[in-house]
């Protein structure tokens, strides 16, 4: 067997301390170790975008990362967007403008989006669609993802007013 | 002004699943857990065709940790298949395999690298068999078979002629032939193949699955494991996309079930996307020459049509698609006559199912292509030859499909006045271009006696409704379209409808998510439902209302007399009447098929098949750079007739979904193989789907039109929009540049081949 290994993460504001086998991946540990299945996983190498999540507020994919190389960051996943009731404007943005279908893009997609807005509030629709080019989508087209979070900017311009 | 009718239909609600889903609590079938849970693995073939001489799993089985591994023999080799004269599969090969990385084992094991440990353990002995990779090898005289449980590599023909072709073709002032050919793609959904299999203690299994289409399904399982219907319970969970990718049962689902069977535990396959890529359905590699005869006007006269598909080693639904792409050549135009000779035929590459659009993609390409060839020949204008051949409102095709109305002239105006056609006649810049194509697609069609939808509401006490249906929540909505129809009906506000669970306990007869046929069949048959329930509360209050049960209104949760709004009682209290005063519960059962078409006649091809054939005309602009080759989108418009929109944020989302997955297909996307038909792109690093940087600025413009058969009017969307992106594409590469592709994907690769050759003066 192999040995574990001391692990100290803080995911949607929560710290664990855990120990974990060394070359389990972010993903898995946050699907299998801390029931966060939101994270959604599908092609394993980087390449889908399905996984993302914050890492320090920046976008990865957790398929890529080791969980040990996430000790003490802090990880934002999607199920620690909203507060309790209240969604963030990116998920209400979201639902209302069409962003999302299936769904299992979504959580990543979201992710990938809320990355750009933290850094640029006042993105151009080209700069929306370069900050998710790393998600695929297969059911949109994208445009109304676009539109989502045009729309969610707008929205958080304005609470911040 | 039709929406000002609707309380409920027509406004865009908030989507059942959009919290759920924009917060990460959606479960999908990866996500799921049962207790003492085991993980499944496949072990896959590394040949595309060969023997299999002995299967060894004996170091496996002794791997601890390991509960058990199967093959085909522990099924009980009985074949099943979309049409009872296709049964040409088994759940896992027993005698040889057909493909690469067809599943030839499988293993549950206590954790996953238990699992994948014991797959190294197997040893498989292989005889390689040559290969039939093309539709070319499978015609050979001397072709090696494919399929065993077929004496031929033709899996199904397609032959039809309508109309008198020869005197159209007399007739016509200008003919033209072309060959047109297109690749295999991938289907493209992001959630990888995944299910949960369990038994209960009486034997009964419970299969939770990414399942599109449940019906077929639960029949062919049941028949490929020889257990009756009843042994065997589907329910759903959120599935993330389809396409029609995941409509049949695979041996993911087999397996699960057998292992779990054996092991009495629950078993929880989940693929890699790798595997989904490299074993799983595409679409049929296909190559078709159409000869089309038009008036000096452009006005069609007449068109000949062969096409091959190439489909893998199972016939699948790909009867289905040969027929297809011949009954879709006689629309969005009027073609008065119109001969078809279609073949589907084996091959030992991925089983093909079909992609979004079905082979109606395929046919609408080869149209559209050659129809912009014809009009450039005879120097028409694009948009003009199309208005003239759209098909208009009662109109019948040659085969027999009635078209009550259509919205398709408008679409095609509305669609060139956005795109800013007439002006870029005039100029535009060096490399620009755009490109027209129409298509048409059916809502749903009746091709088998049990093709059928059926809704099941319980009315509950507190005057909330649970909806159970046999559809498939995919991402297309259906779970809120439905409760919107339901409110709708009842009177009552959307959000006292409720979406129950996809269920095969409760309702199932559906003959899946396919054709465009959920919105229009699952919907007659949620409006039904809803009317059976209403005649029973109308019942209830017609009484005490002292009134005719005709004569009363649901609206604004009150059941009120027509005419006189001050007689009235609240719905709530005509529910409690029912519950608390009478006893009775309160189900309103509805089921609908469109009994009054044709039947379909596979062996003439002639039937009115299906209502509410909806109508799209798409125009993309885009830049082809002369040095590069390269393509970009710049922007698509569709004008859309979906008859009556029911929920128009996600209509819309429907038509630039099924554009933007045809852009992958047009320019990107190939599945390709080596000599020996192992895959060779089977990871998303080497097959590329379009990302938001690849698709364009899109805008939708709904034509409103009001279908009679249609829930509400409305009639299918979604599948239409990935009908008419092909076309347009290659069109809009020749208005650019002025070279033709005709087999797809048009790579730059291609485009600078051709530019070169034209300026070399052919």
């Amino acid at each position: 067997m192999t040995n574990l290994v001391p692990l100290n993460i803080t995911v949607n504001g929560i710290e664990y301390r855990l120990y974990i086998e060394p070359n389990i991946t972010l993903v898995d540990l946050l699907r299998e170790k801390l029931g966060l299945t939101g994270t959604k996983k599908s092609c394993n190498e980087g390449e889908c975008g399905a996984c993302t999540v914050l890492m320090e507020g920046r976008p990865v994919a957790s398929c890529m990362v080791l969980a040990i190389d996430a000790d003490n960051k802090k990880i934002i996943t999607i199920e620690g967007l909203a507060e309790g009731e209240k969604l963030h404007p990116l998920q209400e943005a979201f639902i209302k403008y069409g962003g999302i279908q299936c769904g299992f893009c979504t959580p990543g997609m979201i992710l990938s989006a809320k990355a750009l807005l933290d850094e640029n509030p006042d993105p151009t629709p080209y700069e929306v669609r370069r900050a998710i080019s790393g998600n695929l989508c297969r059911c949109t087209g994208y445009q109304q993802i676009v539109d989502s979070v045009l729309k969610a900017a707008d929205m958080i311009k304005g609470n911040q007013v | 002004m039709e929406n000002e009718r609707y309380q409920v239909v027509g406004k865009p609600v908030e989507r059942t699943d959009g919290r759920v889903k924009a917060t990460g609590k959606a479960r999908y079938a990866a996500d799921l857990v049962a207790p003492g849970m085991l993980y499944g693995k496949i072990l896959r073939s590394p040949y595309a065709h060969a023997k299999i001489l002995n299967i060894d799993t004996e170091k496996a089985k002794r791997l601890p940790g390991v509960m058990a591994v199967i093959t085909g023999k522990d099924f009980p080799g009985i074949p099943f298949g979309t049409r009872p004269d296709t049964r040409d599969q088994l759940p896992m090969p027993i005698t040889k395999v057909h493909h690469f990385g067809e599943g030839v084992a499988a293993v549950a094991a206590i954790d996953e690298e238990i699992a994948e440990e014991a797959l190294d353990l197997i040893s498989v002995e292989y005889e390689e068999l040559p290969v039939v990779l093309t539709a070319e090898d499978a015609l050979k005289p001397d072709a090696p078979l494919v399929n065993e449980f077929s004496k031929s590599n033709i899996a199904y023909t397609s032959d039809f002629v309508f109309g008198d072709p020869e005197a159209g073709f007399k007739e016509a002032d200008y003919i033209r032939e072309e060959r047109f050919s297109s690749q295999r793609v991938a289907v493209g959904f992001i959630e990888p193949h995944a299910c949960l299999a369990e038994v209960d203690a009486s034997g009964r299994i419970l299969l939770q699955g990414s399942k599109q289409s449940p019906y077929p399904t639960w029949r062919h399982m049941c028949r490929a494991l020889d257990i009756p219907l009843s042994k065997m319970r589907l329910v759903t969970p959120f599935v993330g996309g389809a396409f029609s990718g995941k409509h049949d049962p695979f041996d993911v689902d087999f397996a699960a079930v057998k292992l779990a069977q054996i092991t009495g535990r629950p078993v929880k396959i989940v693929l890699n996307y790798d595997e989904v890529l490299a074993a799983y359905r595409q679409r049929n590699a296909m190559d078709a020459t159409l000869k089309m005869g038009v008036k000096r006007d452009g006005r069609i006269t007449a068109l000949k049509a062969e096409c091959i598909l190439e489909g893998g080693p199972i016939a699948g639904i790909g009867p289905f698609n040969i027929y297809f792409f011949g009954a879709w050549l006689n629309l969005p135009y009027k073609v008065p006559a119109i001969e078809y000779h279609g073949k589907l035929v084996y091959s030992n590459r991925a089983p093909c199912g079909t992609v979004r659009g079905q082979e109606i993609v395929l046919a609408q390409y080869a149209v559209d292509s050659l129809l912009a060839i014809i009009a450039e020949d005879l120097g028409i204008d694009q948009v003009e030859i199309r208005a003239i051949n759209a098909v208009t409102s009662n109109w019948k095709t040659a085969n027999g499909i009635v078209v009550d109305v259509s919205g398709l002239p408008e679409c095609i105006e509305r669609a060139a006045e956005i795109i800013g056609w007439k002006e870029s006649r005039k100029s535009r810049p060096k490399g620009r271009g755009i490109g027209f194509s129409c298509a048409s697609h059916p809502s749903g069609v009746r091709l088998g006696g049990h093709f059928g939808s059926s809704v099941l509401l319980k009315l509950q006490e507190d005057g909330k409704v649970i909806i159970t249906h046999g559809g498939t929540e995919i991402g297309q909505g259906c779970n809120t379209i439905f409760c919107q129809m339901a409110a709708e009906i009842l009177g009552i506000p959307f959000e006292d409808v409720i979406q129950g669970p996809s269920d095969s306990d409760t309702a199932i007869l559906d003959s899946g998510m396919f054709s465009d046929r959920c919105t229009y069949w699952d919907g007659n048959a949620t409006i039904a439902a809803a009317n059976d329930l209403k005649r029973q509360l109308a019942d209830i209050a017609s009484k005490k209302l002292k009134a005719n049960p005709d004569e009363l209104l649901f609206k604004d949760s009150k059941i009120y007399v027509k005419d006189n709004p001050e007689r009235a009682i609240a719905f709530i209290d005509a529910v409690r009447t029912a519950y608390y005063e009478l006893g009775t519960p309160l189900y309103g059962r509805g089921y609908w098929a469109a009994t009054d078409i044709d039947l379909l006649n596979w062996k003439t091809g002639r039937g009115n098949l299906a209502h509410g054939t909806d109508f799209i005309a798409t125009a993309i602009e885009m830049e082809v750079d002369e040095e590069t080759g390269v393509v970009r989108l710049l922007k698509g418009v569709s004008g859309d007739d979906a008859g009556q929109p029911i929920h128009p944020v996600m209509l819309e989302g429907q038509v630039n979904g099924g554009s933007a997955h045809m852009t992958g297909h047009a320019l990107l996307e190939e599945s390709l193989y080596d000599d020996k038909g192992r895959m060779l792109n089977y990871s998303w690093r080497d097959y590329k789907q379009p990302t938001a940087l690849d698709t364009p600025e899109y805008i939708v413009e709904h034509i409103h039109t009001h279908d009679p058969y249609g829930p509400f009017g409305a009639k299918g969307a979604g599948e239409a929009s990935s009908c008419s992106t092909l076309a347009a594409i290659a069109n809009g590469i020749y208005d650019a540049v002025g070279v033709r592709i005709k087999d797809l994907p048009i790579t730059p690769e291609k485009i600078l081949a051709e530019i070169k050759k034209k300026k070399e003066g052919k």
